[in-house]
Protein backbone atom coordinates (compact mmCIF):
# COMPACT_ATOMS: atom_id res chain seq x y z
CA UNK A 1 0.00 0.00 0.00
CA UNK A 2 1.43 3.36 -1.01
CA UNK A 3 0.72 6.43 0.99
CA UNK A 4 1.67 10.05 1.16
CA UNK A 5 2.97 9.59 4.69
CA UNK A 6 6.72 9.81 4.89
CA UNK A 7 7.84 6.94 7.10
CA UNK A 8 11.48 7.91 7.16
CA UNK A 9 13.12 11.30 7.56
CA UNK A 10 16.84 11.99 8.15
CA UNK A 11 17.43 8.53 9.56
CA UNK A 12 14.54 8.81 12.00
CA UNK A 13 11.19 7.08 11.88
CA UNK A 14 7.75 8.63 12.27
CA UNK A 15 7.82 8.41 16.05
CA UNK A 16 11.45 9.55 16.23
CA UNK A 17 12.97 6.10 16.66
CA UNK A 18 16.17 4.92 14.99
CA UNK A 19 15.83 1.95 12.58
CA UNK A 20 16.98 -0.51 15.23
CA UNK A 21 15.17 0.98 18.19
CA UNK A 22 12.31 -0.67 20.08
CA UNK A 23 9.22 1.02 21.42
CA UNK A 24 8.93 1.55 25.18
CA UNK A 25 8.23 -1.63 27.11
CA UNK A 26 6.71 -1.93 30.56
CA UNK A 27 6.03 -5.31 32.19
CA UNK A 28 4.17 -5.99 35.43
CA UNK A 29 3.95 -9.46 36.94
CA UNK A 30 1.13 -11.01 38.98
CA UNK A 31 -1.60 -8.45 38.45
CA UNK A 32 -4.62 -10.76 38.51
CA UNK A 33 -5.87 -12.26 41.73
CA UNK A 34 -7.75 -15.33 40.58
CA UNK A 35 -5.33 -16.43 37.88
CA UNK A 36 -2.48 -18.77 38.73
CA UNK A 37 -0.08 -16.52 36.88
CA UNK A 38 -0.58 -13.21 35.15
CA UNK A 39 1.18 -10.33 33.46
CA UNK A 40 0.35 -6.87 32.22
CA UNK A 41 2.47 -5.57 29.40
CA UNK A 42 2.72 -2.27 27.62
CA UNK A 43 4.72 -2.20 24.41
CA UNK A 44 4.46 1.21 22.83
CA UNK A 45 0.71 1.71 22.76
CA UNK A 46 -0.06 -2.01 22.92
CA UNK A 47 -1.68 -2.88 26.22
CA UNK A 48 -1.92 -6.58 26.92
CA UNK A 49 -3.13 -8.69 29.80
CA UNK A 50 -2.11 -12.35 29.99
CA UNK A 51 -3.45 -14.91 32.45
CA UNK A 52 -2.48 -18.53 33.00
CA UNK A 53 -4.79 -21.19 34.43
CA UNK A 54 -3.84 -24.77 35.11
CA UNK A 55 -2.40 -27.27 34.49
CA UNK A 56 -5.85 -28.75 34.94
CA UNK A 57 -7.82 -31.65 33.56
CA UNK A 58 -8.49 -31.11 29.86
CA UNK A 59 -12.15 -30.92 28.95
CA UNK A 60 -13.61 -32.26 26.65
CA UNK A 61 -11.86 -35.51 27.37
CA UNK A 62 -10.99 -36.41 23.80
CA UNK A 63 -8.62 -33.46 23.65
CA UNK A 64 -6.48 -35.00 26.40
CA UNK A 65 -3.13 -36.45 25.49
CA UNK A 66 -2.13 -39.34 27.78
CA UNK A 67 1.54 -38.50 27.36
CA UNK A 68 1.66 -34.76 27.74
CA UNK A 69 -0.21 -31.57 28.51
CA UNK A 70 -1.84 -29.49 25.83
CA UNK A 71 -1.20 -25.78 25.76
CA UNK A 72 -4.29 -23.81 24.93
CA UNK A 73 -3.53 -20.16 24.24
CA UNK A 74 -6.43 -17.87 23.50
CA UNK A 75 -5.63 -14.56 21.84
CA UNK A 76 -8.50 -12.14 21.99
CA UNK A 77 -8.83 -8.52 20.99
CA UNK A 78 -11.14 -6.33 22.99
CA UNK A 79 -13.81 -4.55 20.93
CA UNK A 80 -12.33 -1.20 21.97
CA UNK A 81 -8.70 -2.14 21.27
CA UNK A 82 -8.67 -0.72 17.73
CA UNK A 83 -9.87 2.55 16.18
CA UNK A 84 -12.89 1.07 14.47
CA UNK A 85 -14.89 -1.13 16.85
CA UNK A 86 -13.88 -4.76 16.38
CA UNK A 87 -16.69 -7.27 16.33
CA UNK A 88 -16.12 -9.22 19.51
CA UNK A 89 -15.29 -12.90 19.53
CA UNK A 90 -12.80 -15.13 17.76
CA UNK A 91 -12.23 -14.54 14.06
CA UNK A 92 -9.89 -15.97 11.46
CA UNK A 93 -7.02 -13.75 12.50
CA UNK A 94 -7.24 -14.32 16.24
CA UNK A 95 -7.69 -18.07 15.81
CA UNK A 96 -4.53 -18.19 13.75
CA UNK A 97 -2.60 -16.17 16.31
CA UNK A 98 -3.92 -18.39 19.12
CA UNK A 99 -2.70 -21.43 17.25
CA UNK A 100 0.81 -20.16 16.52
CA UNK A 101 1.26 -18.88 20.07
CA UNK A 102 0.06 -22.21 21.53
CA UNK A 103 2.56 -24.06 19.41
CA UNK A 104 5.39 -21.69 20.30
CA UNK A 105 4.70 -22.08 24.03
CA UNK A 106 4.32 -25.86 23.76
CA UNK A 107 7.93 -26.05 22.69
CA UNK A 108 9.33 -24.49 25.84
CA UNK A 109 6.93 -25.80 28.51
CA UNK A 110 7.84 -29.19 29.97
CA UNK A 111 4.54 -30.67 28.81
CA UNK A 112 5.52 -34.27 29.62
CA UNK A 113 5.16 -33.47 33.31
CA UNK A 114 1.40 -33.06 33.12
CA UNK A 115 -0.22 -35.86 31.16
CA UNK A 116 -3.92 -35.40 30.31
CA UNK A 117 -3.83 -31.80 31.47
CA UNK A 118 -4.38 -28.52 29.73
CA UNK A 119 -2.56 -25.27 30.39
CA UNK A 120 -4.79 -22.36 29.48
CA UNK A 121 -3.19 -19.08 28.52
CA UNK A 122 -5.53 -16.18 27.93
CA UNK A 123 -4.11 -13.20 26.10
CA UNK A 124 -6.34 -10.18 26.11
CA UNK A 125 -5.43 -7.24 23.88
CA UNK A 126 -6.80 -4.12 25.51
CA UNK A 127 -5.16 -1.63 23.20
CA UNK A 128 -3.58 -2.46 19.87
CA UNK A 129 -0.86 -0.73 17.92
CA UNK A 130 0.89 -3.25 15.63
CA UNK A 131 2.87 -6.20 16.88
CA UNK A 132 0.24 -7.55 19.26
CA UNK A 133 1.10 -11.17 18.64
CA UNK A 134 4.70 -10.55 19.70
CA UNK A 135 3.59 -8.55 22.70
CA UNK A 136 1.00 -11.21 23.55
CA UNK A 137 3.50 -14.03 23.46
CA UNK A 138 6.00 -12.04 25.51
CA UNK A 139 3.33 -11.36 28.14
CA UNK A 140 2.16 -14.98 28.12
CA UNK A 141 5.71 -16.17 28.79
CA UNK A 142 6.00 -13.95 31.85
CA UNK A 143 2.60 -15.12 33.11
CA UNK A 144 3.72 -18.75 32.74
CA UNK A 145 6.79 -18.10 34.89
CA UNK A 146 4.53 -16.41 37.44
CA UNK A 147 2.32 -19.52 37.47
CA UNK A 148 5.33 -21.70 38.31
CA UNK A 149 4.91 -23.86 35.23
CA UNK A 150 8.13 -25.73 34.43
CA UNK A 151 9.78 -24.40 31.28
CA UNK A 152 13.02 -24.85 29.40
CA UNK A 153 13.39 -21.14 28.83
CA UNK A 154 11.42 -17.92 28.87
CA UNK A 155 10.28 -17.41 25.28
CA UNK A 156 10.22 -13.95 23.80
CA UNK A 157 8.99 -12.38 20.58
CA UNK A 158 9.77 -9.32 18.53
CA UNK A 159 9.09 -8.19 14.99
CA UNK A 160 11.18 -6.65 12.25
CA UNK A 161 9.98 -5.28 8.95
CA UNK A 162 10.66 -3.22 5.90
CA UNK A 163 9.57 0.32 5.34
CA UNK A 164 10.64 2.31 2.28
CA UNK A 165 13.36 -0.24 1.40
CA UNK A 166 14.89 -0.07 4.82
CA UNK A 167 14.86 -2.97 7.28
CA UNK A 168 13.71 -1.76 10.69
CA UNK A 169 12.98 -3.22 14.10
CA UNK A 170 9.57 -3.36 15.79
CA UNK A 171 7.08 -1.77 13.41
CA UNK A 172 4.73 0.90 14.69
CA UNK A 173 1.14 1.35 13.58
CA UNK A 174 1.68 3.43 10.45
CA UNK A 175 4.76 1.44 9.54
CA UNK A 176 2.75 -1.75 9.74
CA UNK A 177 -0.08 -0.32 7.66
CA UNK A 178 2.00 1.37 4.96
CA UNK A 179 5.30 -0.50 5.14
CA UNK A 180 6.12 -3.31 2.75
CA UNK A 181 6.87 -6.25 5.06
CA UNK A 182 6.40 -7.45 8.62
CA UNK A 183 8.31 -10.36 10.16
CA UNK A 184 7.27 -11.42 13.66
CA UNK A 185 9.73 -13.82 15.29
CA UNK A 186 9.59 -15.68 18.60
CA UNK A 187 12.68 -17.33 19.99
CA UNK A 188 13.97 -19.19 22.97
CA UNK A 189 16.66 -16.66 23.91
CA UNK A 190 19.02 -19.16 25.53
CA UNK A 191 19.43 -21.27 22.40
CA UNK A 192 18.21 -18.86 19.72
CA UNK A 193 15.80 -21.56 18.64
CA UNK A 194 12.97 -20.13 16.54
CA UNK A 195 9.52 -20.85 17.99
CA UNK A 196 7.42 -18.71 15.69
CA UNK A 197 8.15 -17.13 12.35
CA UNK A 198 5.62 -15.46 10.14
CA UNK A 199 5.94 -13.03 7.29
CA UNK A 200 3.60 -10.57 5.71
CA UNK A 201 4.67 -8.75 2.54
CA UNK A 202 7.75 -9.23 0.42
CA UNK A 203 11.42 -9.41 1.33
CA UNK A 204 14.39 -10.46 -0.76
CA UNK A 205 16.61 -13.20 0.67
CA UNK A 206 19.17 -10.63 1.81
CA UNK A 207 16.52 -8.46 3.40
CA UNK A 208 14.97 -11.48 5.09
CA UNK A 209 18.30 -12.50 6.64
CA UNK A 210 18.88 -8.96 7.79
CA UNK A 211 15.38 -8.65 9.23
CA UNK A 212 15.62 -11.99 11.02
CA UNK A 213 18.93 -11.05 12.62
CA UNK A 214 17.49 -7.71 13.67
CA UNK A 215 14.36 -9.31 15.13
CA UNK A 216 16.43 -11.82 17.11
CA UNK A 217 18.54 -8.97 18.43
CA UNK A 218 15.31 -7.23 19.46
CA UNK A 219 14.11 -10.41 21.17
CA UNK A 220 17.20 -10.46 23.37
CA UNK A 221 16.56 -6.88 24.46
CA UNK A 222 12.92 -7.70 25.30
CA UNK A 223 14.07 -10.83 27.13
CA UNK A 224 16.06 -8.65 29.51
CA UNK A 225 12.91 -6.62 30.26
CA UNK A 226 11.03 -9.84 31.04
CA UNK A 227 13.70 -11.09 33.43
CA UNK A 228 13.96 -7.74 35.14
CA UNK A 229 10.20 -7.59 35.68
CA UNK A 230 10.05 -11.12 37.10
CA UNK A 231 12.96 -10.56 39.48
CA UNK A 232 11.53 -7.19 40.49
CA UNK A 233 8.39 -8.91 41.75
CA UNK A 234 10.01 -11.88 43.48
CA UNK A 235 13.34 -10.62 44.76
CA UNK A 236 11.83 -9.23 47.94
CA UNK A 237 9.95 -12.27 49.22
CA UNK A 238 12.49 -15.07 49.18
CA UNK A 239 12.87 -15.80 52.88
CA UNK A 240 9.61 -17.64 53.48
CA UNK A 241 10.58 -20.59 51.29
CA UNK A 242 13.95 -21.31 52.93
CA UNK B 1 26.73 -22.40 40.84
CA UNK B 2 26.22 -20.69 44.16
CA UNK B 3 23.58 -22.01 46.52
CA UNK B 4 20.67 -19.76 47.54
CA UNK B 5 20.89 -17.81 44.33
CA UNK B 6 17.69 -16.84 42.52
CA UNK B 7 17.44 -18.64 39.19
CA UNK B 8 15.09 -18.21 36.24
CA UNK B 9 13.78 -20.96 33.97
CA UNK B 10 16.59 -22.08 31.66
CA UNK B 11 19.45 -20.96 33.89
CA UNK B 12 22.19 -23.50 34.32
CA UNK B 13 22.45 -24.74 37.90
CA UNK B 14 24.77 -27.72 37.64
CA UNK B 15 26.00 -30.55 35.45
CA UNK B 16 25.03 -34.21 35.27
CA UNK B 17 28.47 -35.26 36.50
CA UNK B 18 28.05 -33.26 39.65
CA UNK B 19 24.43 -33.72 40.72
CA UNK B 20 21.26 -35.41 39.59
CA UNK B 21 18.25 -33.34 38.54
CA UNK B 22 15.70 -32.92 41.34
CA UNK B 23 12.50 -30.98 41.75
CA UNK B 24 12.23 -27.83 39.67
CA UNK B 25 15.07 -28.77 37.35
CA UNK B 26 15.56 -30.59 34.07
CA UNK B 27 18.49 -32.09 32.26
CA UNK B 28 19.55 -31.17 28.75
CA UNK B 29 22.78 -32.23 27.03
CA UNK B 30 24.47 -33.09 30.31
CA UNK B 31 23.57 -29.80 31.92
CA UNK B 32 21.07 -29.35 34.72
CA UNK B 33 18.92 -26.26 34.34
CA UNK B 34 16.22 -24.61 36.41
CA UNK B 35 12.67 -25.23 35.19
CA UNK B 36 11.03 -22.59 37.36
CA UNK B 37 11.71 -19.35 39.15
CA UNK B 38 13.19 -20.12 42.53
CA UNK B 39 16.17 -20.41 44.81
CA UNK B 40 18.81 -22.96 43.91
CA UNK B 41 19.75 -25.46 46.60
CA UNK B 42 21.46 -28.83 46.87
CA UNK B 43 20.08 -31.93 48.53
CA UNK B 44 23.40 -33.11 49.97
CA UNK B 45 22.11 -36.51 51.06
CA UNK B 46 20.93 -37.54 47.61
CA UNK B 47 23.24 -35.26 45.61
CA UNK B 48 20.30 -33.60 43.93
CA UNK B 49 19.94 -30.14 42.45
CA UNK B 50 16.72 -28.46 43.58
CA UNK B 51 14.99 -25.21 42.80
CA UNK B 52 12.79 -24.10 45.67
CA UNK B 53 9.94 -22.18 44.08
CA UNK B 54 9.35 -18.49 44.69
CA UNK B 55 6.05 -18.53 42.83
CA UNK B 56 3.06 -20.73 43.56
CA UNK B 57 3.47 -24.04 41.75
CA UNK B 58 1.01 -26.52 40.24
CA UNK B 59 -0.58 -28.84 42.82
CA UNK B 60 0.19 -32.49 42.15
CA UNK B 61 -1.46 -35.19 44.26
CA UNK B 62 0.93 -37.16 46.45
CA UNK B 63 0.60 -40.26 48.59
CA UNK B 64 -0.45 -39.20 52.07
CA UNK B 65 -2.18 -35.96 51.06
CA UNK B 66 -5.42 -35.15 52.85
CA UNK B 67 -7.96 -34.18 50.22
CA UNK B 68 -11.59 -33.22 49.86
CA UNK B 69 -13.56 -35.21 47.32
CA UNK B 70 -17.08 -35.48 46.04
CA UNK B 71 -18.61 -38.95 45.82
CA UNK B 72 -19.77 -39.49 42.26
CA UNK B 73 -20.93 -43.07 42.38
CA UNK B 74 -21.26 -45.94 44.83
CA UNK B 75 -20.67 -49.46 43.56
CA UNK B 76 -20.99 -52.81 45.31
CA UNK B 77 -17.36 -52.97 46.37
CA UNK B 78 -16.05 -49.46 45.96
CA UNK B 79 -16.86 -45.78 45.91
CA UNK B 80 -15.76 -43.42 43.15
CA UNK B 81 -14.97 -39.89 44.21
CA UNK B 82 -13.72 -36.85 42.38
CA UNK B 83 -10.93 -35.06 44.25
CA UNK B 84 -11.69 -31.36 44.33
CA UNK B 85 -9.22 -29.87 46.75
CA UNK B 86 -6.00 -30.59 48.58
CA UNK B 87 -6.20 -29.37 52.18
CA UNK B 88 -3.75 -26.54 52.70
CA UNK B 89 -3.33 -25.65 49.02
CA UNK B 90 -4.79 -22.66 47.22
CA UNK B 91 -4.44 -23.82 43.66
CA UNK B 92 -6.53 -26.26 41.71
CA UNK B 93 -5.27 -29.77 41.17
CA UNK B 94 -3.17 -30.67 38.13
CA UNK B 95 -3.68 -34.13 36.72
CA UNK B 96 -6.08 -36.98 37.27
CA UNK B 97 -8.68 -36.36 39.98
CA UNK B 98 -10.84 -39.45 39.67
CA UNK B 99 -10.18 -41.55 42.76
CA UNK B 100 -11.52 -44.87 43.98
CA UNK B 101 -12.17 -45.86 47.55
CA UNK B 102 -12.33 -49.61 48.13
CA UNK B 103 -14.81 -51.03 50.71
CA UNK B 104 -11.99 -52.29 52.86
CA UNK B 105 -10.54 -48.78 53.05
CA UNK B 106 -13.73 -47.05 54.20
CA UNK B 107 -13.41 -47.53 57.94
CA UNK B 108 -11.55 -49.55 60.53
CA UNK B 109 -14.41 -51.97 61.08
CA UNK B 110 -16.00 -54.31 58.57
CA UNK B 111 -18.16 -52.69 55.92
CA UNK B 112 -20.40 -55.00 53.95
CA UNK B 113 -21.79 -52.54 51.47
CA UNK B 114 -20.38 -49.09 50.63
CA UNK B 115 -23.89 -47.74 50.10
CA UNK B 116 -24.46 -48.01 53.85
CA UNK B 117 -21.66 -45.47 54.41
CA UNK B 118 -21.62 -43.09 51.44
CA UNK B 119 -24.05 -41.74 48.88
CA UNK B 120 -23.45 -39.81 45.66
CA UNK B 121 -23.02 -36.09 46.30
CA UNK B 122 -21.37 -36.47 49.70
CA UNK B 123 -18.31 -34.33 50.34
CA UNK B 124 -15.69 -36.48 52.02
CA UNK B 125 -12.27 -35.91 53.50
CA UNK B 126 -9.89 -38.70 52.50
CA UNK B 127 -6.23 -39.63 52.44
CA UNK B 128 -4.43 -40.60 49.24
CA UNK B 129 -2.86 -44.05 49.39
CA UNK B 130 -1.72 -44.35 45.78
CA UNK B 131 -1.40 -42.04 42.80
CA UNK B 132 -0.02 -44.30 40.09
CA UNK B 133 -1.27 -46.28 38.20
CA UNK B 134 -4.62 -45.13 39.60
CA UNK B 135 -5.72 -42.76 42.30
CA UNK B 136 -6.72 -44.62 45.49
CA UNK B 137 -8.23 -43.14 48.62
CA UNK B 138 -8.92 -44.24 52.18
CA UNK B 139 -11.17 -42.88 54.93
CA UNK B 140 -9.98 -44.86 57.94
CA UNK B 141 -9.62 -42.65 60.96
CA UNK B 142 -11.73 -40.27 62.99
CA UNK B 143 -10.87 -37.15 61.04
CA UNK B 144 -11.71 -38.78 57.69
CA UNK B 145 -15.14 -39.41 56.22
CA UNK B 146 -18.17 -37.37 55.24
CA UNK B 147 -17.99 -33.68 56.12
CA UNK B 148 -21.16 -32.66 54.32
CA UNK B 149 -24.06 -34.75 53.06
CA UNK B 150 -27.47 -34.13 51.58
CA UNK B 151 -30.67 -36.05 52.19
CA UNK B 152 -31.12 -38.67 49.47
CA UNK B 153 -34.87 -38.05 49.44
CA UNK B 154 -35.12 -34.26 49.33
CA UNK B 155 -31.51 -32.98 48.94
CA UNK B 156 -31.68 -30.82 52.07
CA UNK B 157 -28.58 -30.82 54.27
CA UNK B 158 -28.34 -33.58 56.85
CA UNK B 159 -27.63 -32.70 60.46
CA UNK B 160 -25.81 -34.95 62.89
CA UNK B 161 -27.95 -36.41 65.68
CA UNK B 162 -25.70 -38.69 67.74
CA UNK B 163 -24.51 -41.47 65.49
CA UNK B 164 -27.01 -40.84 62.77
CA UNK B 165 -27.69 -38.04 60.29
CA UNK B 166 -31.13 -36.54 60.08
CA UNK B 167 -32.80 -34.37 57.48
CA UNK B 168 -34.43 -31.34 59.04
CA UNK B 169 -36.86 -31.07 56.18
CA UNK B 170 -38.33 -34.56 55.84
CA UNK B 171 -37.05 -36.22 59.05
CA UNK B 172 -35.36 -38.85 56.95
CA UNK B 173 -32.60 -40.62 58.92
CA UNK B 174 -29.47 -41.81 57.19
CA UNK B 175 -26.23 -43.50 58.16
CA UNK B 176 -22.81 -42.27 57.07
CA UNK B 177 -19.17 -42.76 57.91
CA UNK B 178 -18.79 -39.23 59.24
CA UNK B 179 -15.65 -37.33 60.02
CA UNK B 180 -15.34 -36.05 63.57
CA UNK B 181 -16.07 -32.47 62.49
CA UNK B 182 -19.11 -33.26 60.35
CA UNK B 183 -20.99 -30.11 59.36
CA UNK B 184 -18.49 -27.77 60.98
CA UNK B 185 -16.04 -27.51 58.13
CA UNK B 186 -16.52 -24.32 56.11
CA UNK B 187 -16.69 -25.30 52.47
CA UNK B 188 -17.01 -21.70 51.33
CA UNK B 189 -13.37 -21.03 52.15
CA UNK B 190 -12.36 -21.87 48.63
Amino acid sequence: MKSDVKLFENGRRLDGRKPDELRKIKIEVGVLHRAEGSCYLEWGNNKILAAVYGPREAIPRHTQNPLRAIVNARYNMAAFSVDERKRPGPDRRSREISKVISEALENVILVEKFPRATIDVNIEVLDAEAGTRCAGLTAAAVALVDAGIPMRDIPVACAAGKIEDQVVLDLGKEEDNYGSADLPVAISPRTNEILLLQMDGHLTVEEFDKALDLAIKGCHIVSEFQKKAILEKYRHIPKEVG
Amino acid sequence: MIENKIVLPGDQVSTSEELSPGEGTFEEDGIIRAARLGVFSIDKKFKKALVKPLTSIPVMLKKGDIVLAEVTSVRSNMVIANVIHVVGEKRQISGDTNGTLHVSEISKGYVKDPSSEYAPGDIIRARITQVKPSLQLETRGRELGVIKAMCTRCRHPLVRKGNILECENCRNRERRKTAIDYGEYDLNKF
